[in-house]
């Protein structure tokens, strides 16, 4: 058994009274996201960030390497994503057991950004049947503060944005490569298709009749909260994640258990969803944009000018 | 997309049905008496799954006992021969642990589970062939077998698969269509709107979720008609019998 | 432990008389009541479900699939999958390697030649959704039944394709799938309980705990085959009635067998022909 954190009924009573009243103990809106703060991008090394969003601090890192394809599937290169959830965020998570949690934290990014083809596989096929690319991306939770899942699924988008693969030359009429160092010539970002972003509610049930609300008689007393922390996390009745990327795509939803969701009120966080969705892949965007401005200039080049005066 | 015509300009599927038509679903409950205390078997067209209940009884490990509310456990076996190219599945493979997490969280919610404080309800699905629709059957299953052991719920869990083609909407997915087309499967409480249980794995426009989701709802609540129908014929079964002795 | 001391030694008195008293009143080498229904599996080439009175249920299925021979070492491969135990455990092993080499050393390998170069490679998997007693006999009747309603789709290309580079074609019409062979009667295994100088056939559970030894019997052909071999049926408990084998019982359950086994077989052969008449599709 994993060692679970014990929750007072005393401050359950009072979170739910809080959330009667409109008031989240952390002082947000029920539909208000923690804003990402201390993004660390690397600058020595393509494809590692660092991000805390509230206290849930993540590191990420993206690494690839040539390798012969699947067999069934010669024209496309690999990608996998390693999701690590140790006793280093929270001490609920065991080291080295699989809960069924963590199984499905990682099987929901894993769906959301691989499944979703958000990377394009086809661009990473050098030699068809012979060479590809192989990207992995290694995700370390280093801190819970409550939902790993959205804010994992941001990260691994940013670092995977943030990689570049090394630039390659195909020699001897396609049997052999040569492999570009970074230094020698520029390398090549990987090619995102689209950006999936995850939102997870949480749903609390404030009612004292669970019946009537299962059976869908009183529909006032569900209160649905964005972007949870560890509290909310440890005190809520279900909740569903849905992965929307820009296009108004839904890319992968799932309610694991929980207390019923109303079938209008998930319509209806679908659509505000779209909002968020667009927030967060324009700041991965921009993000990406400055820190790579911030690159050149910092390599200080002067522009070549070739041309004799006239 | 493949050479096949998922659905043709006359509105016809790979199997002649239209697009809100489920295929042929069959159950039966108590076809294992002697081996469980409650068990069902669902056939949703080739899809075809047997489900066994034990409990609530006392749980072999201490760990399993809570003292507020019964623990369910699901055991999900899938046959090897259950696909047509034959294929052994392990059961810590990702995927089946999060169907048995999902299966297991669900049912904690449908079940008055606070009835059985310090039991185990140990629930034993083997899925004997998969045509589409797989958690849907499990579920249906489940359900029924639940109901068979007698354990109190608040109403059937009613599980059904719907998926997207272009902008129609089609109803109870068999295999073929899974493959090609995003799967939304979505479980409901009785004759509610009230979704229990939602899986979705693939794209699909944001606007048409509430055309998907409509028909969906639909067929939840006719398939629950369905089994409810299997469950007083097998009640009233076994009334006669009890009238005759 | 399912029996008190006090119900253990009734039991063990009962049995150890001559004729045993056994306690469903079966005779020594009665089997317990059976019900079977084969062929109920669309996508495999053959299966059977045997269920026994006390809710004791097995489910088997063949697939074949096109293989060249050389390739391959073995044309069967067996599987079996217990409720409620690992597929790694010592129990399942035990079970799967009886059952991989009774058939195996036994299976007449012609009956999958195709061709020169092609044969079918036949995967019998078995799923044990309950059982109480041993279920090995279990197991293995099951999968007499489900071998002797497989059929195989009838070649339709050349049997010699020794020079042509051609992979096997199948006619389309299920209808005229072959059976393996109306002769074949696959090879089976049945487990006897000893005690005392008595023999008896399929023990129940209830039997095994008090039993003084267990055998198993293979049995092909109207004859007795080697392996024989002896275990202690009783799994998960300790039965301190267990203790070696008398070697005059050996020869004397294979003469009970060579006596009895040809009625077990004859039984399933009627079995699967009434299956073969009636037409329905349902397993329940």
């Amino acid at each position: 058994m994993s060692r679970k954190i014990e929750i007072t009924t005393n401050e359950k009573t009072y979170f739910i009274e809080a959330l009667k009243n409109g008031i989240r103990l952390n002082g947000r809106q029920f539909n208000e996201m923690r804003t990402p703060s201390n993004i660390f991008l690397s600058k020595d090394e393509y494809g590692y960030i660092e991000l805390e969003w509230g206290l849930t601090k993540i590191s990420c890192r993206v690494s690839s390497f040539i390798r012969k394809p699947f067999e069934d599937r010669p024209f496309e290169g690999i990608f996998n994503i390693n999701c690590e959830i140790n006793s280093m965020a929270s001490k609920q998570f065991e080291n080295g057991k699989n809960s069924d949690e963590e199984v499905l934290i990682s099987r929901i990014i894993e769906k959301s950004i691989r499944r979703s083809n958000s990377l394009d596989l086809e661009s990473l096929c050098i030699i068809s049947g012979e060479k590809v690319w192989s990207i992995t991306v290694d995700l370390n939770f280093l801190n819970f503060d409550g939902n790993f899942i959205d804010i994992g699924c941001f990260g691994v988008m940013l670092a995977l944005s943030h990689f570049k693969k090394p630039d390659i030359t195909i020699i001897n009429g396609g049997k052999d490569i040569i492999i570009h160092d970074i230094n020698e010539r520029e390398p090549q970002p990987l090619s995102i298709l689209h950006i999936p972003i995850c939102l997870t509610y949480s749903f609390y049930n404030t009612s004292q009749n669970v019946e009537e609300n299962i059976k869908g008689e009183s529909d006032e007393d569900a209160i649905y909260l964005l972007d949870c922390d560890y509290k909310e996390d440890l005190l809520k009745d279900g909740s569903i994640i849905i992965t929307l990327n820009k296009n108004r795509e839904i890319i992968q939803l799932s309610k694991n258990g929980g207390i019923p969701i109303d079938v209008n009120i998930l319509l209806d966080l679908s659509l505000n969803s779209i909002k968020f969705v667009n927030e967060l892949t324009d700041l991965i965007k921009t993000l990406i944009k400055d820190h790579e401005q911030q690159r050149f200039t910092e390599l200080n080049l002067k522009l070549l000018q070739v041309g004799a005066d006239r | 997309m493949s050479r096949m015509e998922i659905y043709s300009p006359e509105g016809l599927r790979l199997d002649g049905r239209r697009w809100n038509e489920l295929r042929r679903f069959e159950s039966k409950i108590n076809t294992h008496p002697n081996s469980s205390d409650g068990s069902s078997y669902v056939e949703q067209g080739n899809t075809k799954v047997i489900c066994m209940v034990q409990g609530p009884m006392e749980p072999s490990s201490r760990s399993q006992a809570d003292s507020t509310k019964a623990t369910i456990e699901v055991n999900l076996s899938v046959a090897s021969f259950s696909t047509f190219e034959r294929k052994k599945r392990s059961k810590s493979e990702k995927r089946m642990v999060e169907l048995k997490a999902t299966l297991e969280r669900t049912f904690e919610q449908s079940v008055m589970c606070h009835l059985y404080p310090r039991t185990l309800i140990q629930v034993d699905v083997t899925v004997l062939a998969q045509d589409g629709g797989l958690l849907a059957s499990v579920t249906n299953a489940i359900t029924l077998a639940l109901i068979d052991a007698g354990i109190a719920m608040y109403d059937y869990v009613s599980c059904i698969s719907v998926g997207l083609y272009d902008q129609t909407p089609l109803l109870d997915l068999n295999g073929l269509e899974e493959k090609d087309i995003s799967t939304l499967t979505i479980g409901v409480i009785g004759k509610t709107e009230k979704l229990a249980l939602l899986m979705l794995e693939d794209k699909i426009p944001l606007d048409n979720l509430e055309s998907i989701l409509g028909i969906a709802i639909a067929a939840t609540h006719r398939l629950r008609d369905l089994m409810d129908d299997e469950v007083r014929k097998h009640g009233n079964v076994r009334a006669s019998k009890l009238a005759k002795n | 432990m399912i029996l008190s001391p006090a119900e253990r030694s009734y039991l063990y008195d009962s049995l150890s008389q001559k004729p045993p008293i056994r306690p469903g009143a079966r005779s020594d080498h009665q089997f317990r009541p059976l019900e079977a229904k084969t062929s109920f599996l669309p996508n495999s080439n053959g299966s059977a479900r045997i269920r026994l009175n006390d809710g004791s249920e097995c489910m088997i299925s063949v697939k074949s699939k096109v293989v060249v021979t050389k390739s391959v070492t073995n044309l069967i491969d067996v599987d079996i999958d217990v409720a409620g135990f690992r597929d790694d455990s010592n129990f399942v092993s035990n079970l799967k390697y009886n059952l991989t080499s009774l058939l195996i050393t036994n299976f007449p390998s012609q009956y999958l030649k195709l061709t020169s170069k092609y044969s079918f490679k036949l995967f019998i998997d078995c799923i044990v959704i309950s059982h109480s007693s041993y279920p090995l006999s279990l197991i293995s009747l099951a999968t007499y039944l489900a071998l002797k309603t497989t059929r195989l789709p009838l070649l339709v290309s050349e049997v010699n394709d020794e020079e042509i580079e051609e992979q096997p074609t199948f006619s389309d019409d299920w209808d005229n799938a072959k059976y393996l062979d109306e002769a074949f009667e696959p090879p089976i295994f049945i487990t006897l309980g000893v005690i005392g100088t008595n023999l008896l056939f399929d023990p129940s559970i209830e039997e095994e705990q008090v039993l003084e030894n267990g055998l198993i019997v293979s049995f092909y052909k109207d004859n007795v085959i080697t392996p024989i071999s002896n275990i202690n049926l009783a799994t998960n408990s300790n039965n301190s009635n267990f203790k070696g084998l008398n070697q005059k019982l050996i020869i004397e359950s294979i003469n009970l067998c060579n006596k009895y086994c040809p009625a077990i077989i004859k039984a399933l052969n009627t079995l699967t022909e009434q299956d073969d008449e009636g037409d329905d599709d349902h397993i329940f």
